[in-house]
């Protein structure tokens, strides 16, 4: 393992996508672990915490994403894992939606639309990243 | 996806609450209340008015202030109705039930008071001879517009035993001394002859039953067209609601539909961006390009059953009546069709049928094709490798339907992993399945099998219009039992539409034969 990379972890139930964001992250730089599901995620995430999560929104259910997403934040040992939610929805209906799921939604820290290249998957990835010293 | 698209709901339309017909039935009651309160404060200035003129004109004698008295008692009253009015508004607007037996005595006490009122002003202008005895029968109209048909008879027999009472003490003499009014020609003494005095209480009592009759028929009429409004009214606001619910759920699936386009479509710009880049090389790029026809292939899958549901939907449900399918050559061809489906996934496809007789359903043809094809698709998804999926056919007597005749039907059982639980409780609560478009059950999201969730939205709206039923039996890891029953057509029924070839070339093929046992096609 490299001890210089961000490790990210991707859960996305697309394997075109899972195949698709794996060419984009630099091994040099990231190291990524897949998931499928949101139970497989968050079992991931608590046996080894990653340094930001990829999160789609639709899953197995179409709102797992969110569900998904209000477990990590308030989870005093996750909360400060960094979050980019991913969806072909537009960012502005996707957030209007996890709104209505109720009033104690945690927002994820970034949105990204679907489709995205190289580029505007790292630079929403860098902008959350802690330095590594 | 489903649960995004329930974001966008149409707003409720605000409906104006002070418009009438949004206000509440007690309150509605009291408005003809209101309005007699209205109506008095105008008589009280017209009367106060009157002493005014009479007293410029310089009539002799003057008005007892008898009569200025019992025009103010009759304003203090209507201050005390109008107080009393807005205490029962109030309540009404908060209690839907509303206070029918305090309005009711509300209204019979405004009415008698203000015969009793009148009587008084009455007895000091002229009496007997007085005009104002109109008035009794003015009441008695707004006591028959106002109170319930049971008690409108109440204010005619007040009204009319008040006006007897000062014809008849006037004509014996009792009450003294008179108040006639200047222009009545006060010396002709009317008020003292009996043919006049009967004849004016005649003329009264009969102007008050006549209009107690008249005003009584009205109220009824217009009661009964008040109903006949408000019944219309509420179907109009249950077909609002119906299509607003329409429209809204029109929007959830277009945006639905958009977001299931829009999925592929951004799989696939994602993964050129992939190749554009040079992220991936060699075998990469190729297996790259690849998914993207995969994607492609999945998106026009997904148009095509978009096109199909839009094609049935719009089409005219009666088009089932006049035509008829060959169900036999229906499975047949659609097993043909998708043999190599179920060879790629190991399952094994086993159309069953009639090795003689043709089964005609009443049923467009194309419509039954793309039923049974779902159907089968459906089961060789979700069938795993060296499962079985068998369509077979039978007549039923649908007894259970409740109708006469024939019934046909199409059976699809498949070994698969079965309907998600929570469906088949929801059917079994309500007694019916619903297929409704993009709906899919966890266990098919989670089995991450491609599927656009259209497939059963198309069966469920063929079979409603061409009107038959859809049942399901599935348990969860052995499999499901799919039946269509459709209405079944008599061999020799004509038919203007039914020209598919491959009937005709069946019937060659297997001349004569008996319904069982089954060919089997696969």
């Amino acid at each position: 393992m490299n001890k210089d990379a961000y490790h990210i972890l991707l859960i996305e139930d697309d394997p075109d996508m899972q195949h698709a964001v794996r060419a984009m992250l630099p091994a040099r730089e990231f190291e990524l672990t897949a998931c499928s599901t949101g139970p497989e995620g968050l079992e991931a995430m608590r046996r080894n915490p990653p340094d930001l999560v990829l999160l789609d929104i639709m899953l197995a259910t179409p709102s797992e994403g969110f569900h998904l997403c209000y477990q990590i934040k308030t989870s005093e040992a996750l909360r400060h894992i960094p979050i980019v939610m991913t969806s072909a929805i537009g960012r502005r209906i996707g957030m209007d939606y996890a709104r209505e799921l109720g009033s104690e939604y945690v927002p994820a820290d970034a949105f990204l639309e679907k489709p995205f290249d190289a580029r505007g998957l790292l630079n929403a990835i860098r902008k959350l990243l802690p330095l590594k010293t | 996806m489903d649960a995004y698209a329930q974001n966008v709901e149409s707003p409720p339309q605000d409906a104006d609450p002070s418009a009438i017909e949004n206000l509440p039935g007690p309150v509605l009651a009291l408005r003809p209340l209101q309005w007699l309160i209205r109506l008095r404060w105008l008589l009280i200035g017209a009367g106060f008015a009157a002493l005014v003129i009479e007293r410029q004109l310089g009539a002799t004698p003057t008005r007892p202030p008898q009569v200025v008295w019992a025009l103010a008692f009759l304003g203090t009253a209507n201050v005390g109705w109008w107080l009393i009015h807005r205490h029962l508004h109030k309540h009404a607007m908060n209690d839907a039930p509303g206070r029918p037996r305090a309005n009711l005595i509300f209204a019979h006490a405004q009415i008698a008071l203000d015969l009793v009122a009148l009587t008084v002003l009455l007895r000091f202008t002229g009496g007997v001879e007085s005009p104002l005895a109109i008035f009794y029968v003015f009441h008695t109209a707004l006591g028959a517009l106002l109170l319930p048909p049971g008690h409108t008879l109440v204010p005619g027999i007040w009204a009319i035993a008040l006006y007897a009472g000062v014809s008849i003490g006037e004509l014996s003499g009792a009450l003294v001394p008179r108040f006639p009014l200047r222009v009545w020609r006060p010396e002709a003494e009317l008020h003292i002859r009996s043919a006049y005095v009967v004849m004016a209480l005649g003329s009264v009592a009969l102007g008050i039953l006549g209009t107690l009759y008249l005003t009584g028929t009205m109220a009824s009429r217009l009661r009964k067209r008040e109903g006949q409004l408000q019944d219309a009214n509420a179907a109009l606001r249950h077909s609002q609601d119906i299509v607003r619910e329409l429209q809204s759920r029109r929007s959830r699936f277009m945006q639905t539909a958009a977001h299931r386009l829009k999925s592929p479509l951004a799989t696939i710009q994602t993964m050129a961006s992939l190749i554009r880049d040079d992220l991936v090389g060699g075998a990469d790029a190729r297996a790259t390009c690849d998914r993207i026809t995969r994607c492609c292939s999945e998106g026009i899958e997904h148009v095509g059953e978009l096109l199909t549901l839009a094609r049935v939907q719009d089409a005219d449900p009666l088009r089932h009546r006049a035509t008829r399918a060959d169900v036999g050559a229906v499975i047949k061809e659609q097993c043909d069709r998708l043999q190599s489906m179920a060879v790629a996934r190991g399952v094994r496809l086993t159309g069953k049928v009639p090795s003689g007789a043709r089964h005609f359903a009443g049923v467009d043809r194309r419509d039954l094709d793309d039923c049974v094809g779902n159907l089968i698709d459906n089961a060789l998804k979700y069938t795993p490798a060296g499962g079985q999926v068998t369509v077979w056919v039978e007549y039923t007597k649908a007894d259970e339907l409740d109708r006469d005749g024939e019934w046909i039907a199409i059976h699809v059982d498949d070994t698969g992993m079965g309907f998600d639980p929570q469906l088949m409780t929801n059917a079994q609560a309500t007694g019916a399945f619903s297929f409704d478009a993009y709906r899919r059950g966890n266990n098919a999201l989670a089995s991450g099998i491609p599927g656009s969730g259209l497939g059963l939205a198309i069966v469920q709206a063929v079979v409603e219009q061409a009107a038959g039923r859809i049942d399901v039996v599935s348990a969860r890891g052995i499999g499901t039992k799919f039946t269509l029953k459709l209405p079944a057509v008599r061999r020799e029924a004509p038919s203007s539409t039914d020209s598919n070839k491959t009937d005709a070339r069946q019937s060659q093929t297997q001349p004569n034969g008996v319904t069982e046992p089954h060919h089997a096609c696969n």
